[in-house]
């Protein structure tokens, strides 16, 4: 305390705290980067519940460039038949990895600056029509550029 | 030694505080104050179980200023606080211990785990969730260590 401290984030930006609206039944959530910005994805939290279709649900979350090619893909290890409801929290900086406690899917998040027009979100194999996506939240620094 | 900075050139103010204990059988939970912007770099804290059996699950949260999720860390239930166990809970970030449960005497349990990097808002909430909490279980030794920006 006192001396010459900066009392600013030097880093910049600003802290954007965001509402993803549910996606269809049986689709998953995407978020783009809107134009003017930059982001880093600081943390998110989101809800699957399945319908009570058999197939078994291979959960799995991306960032993808513009070119709609992936640069990260994390598949998940645990599985999700019918009838479940499973949580995910994902985090810059967390030590689990793949890993699956009471219901809820916890790993880290890679450390990226995406570009507008990138986005990020679920990518769900055997996603059923009456599968849900809910409760999609997330905290990101964003920068203008 | 030439032309050194003196100063912490990531900006921001250290602080290292203690909060106060909540009441017997309920969670903590910490406010960012308006006006700042927190980095939580660590948290400790101790929970007193009483010798009433529950089915007590640990679970660490961020909220946003709605009350939504934005984080939750569970422990697994190998890892569960027992009934008339003290239990000890310090997560921080860059901790390489994963869902960390160590029983160093029969009473007497410590819990690690990663705290994710972090910058809250003004508004936003950390602190614990337990399901299960016995109604005499207490929590104290409540203390966070964090760097702040004024915003």
């Amino acid at each position: 305390m006192g001396g010459n401290v900066c009392f600013v984030p030097l880093e910049g930006g600003e802290l954007i705290d965001v509402n993803v609206p549910n996606p269809a039944p049986g689709a998953d959530w995407v978020y783009t980067i809107p134009a003017g910005y930059e982001m880093t994805l600081l943390h998110t939290f989101y809800r699957l519940v399945t319908d009570a279709n058999l197939p078994t649900r291979y959960p799995m979350f991306n960032l993808w460039g513009v070119d709609n090619f992936d640069r990260v893909r994390m598949k998940f290890g645990t599985f999700i038949g019918p009838g479940a409801q499973n949580n995910f929290s994902l985090a810059l900086g967390s030590a689990r990895a793949d890993a699956y406690t009471r219901n809820t899917y916890h790993d880290a998040l890679p450390m990226m600056r995406c570009l507008t027009g990138e986005r990020w979100g679920s990518a769900t194999s055997n996603l059923q029509a009456g599968d849900q996506y809910s409760l999609i939240h997330f905290l990101a620094v964003r920068w203008r550029v | 030694m030439g032309n050194v900075c003196y100063v912490p050139l990531a900006g921001g103010e250290s602080v290292s505080f203690a909060l106060p204990n909540p009441a017997a059988g309920a969670d903590w939970l910490y406010t960012i104050p308006a006006g700042y912007e927190y980095e939580i770099r660590a948290l400790q804290c101790k929970l007193i179980c009483s010798l009433v059996v529950a089915d007590r699950r640990p679970l660490f949260v961020i909220y946003d200023t709605a009350g939504n999720d934005h984080w939750r860390l569970y422990f697994s239930p190998a890892n569960y606080t027992l009934a008339g166990e003290t239990s000890v809970f310090s997560l921080y970030v860059g901790c390489q211990r994963t869902d960390y449960s160590f029983l160093t005497v029969v009473t007497s349990r410590q819990n690690n785990d990663t705290l994710p990097y972090n910058r809250l808002p003004a508004g936003y909430q950390i602190g614990t969730a337990f399901g299960g909490l016995d109604a005499a279980d207490q929590w104290s030794e409540i203390r966070i260590n964090a760097l702040r920006w004024r915003v």
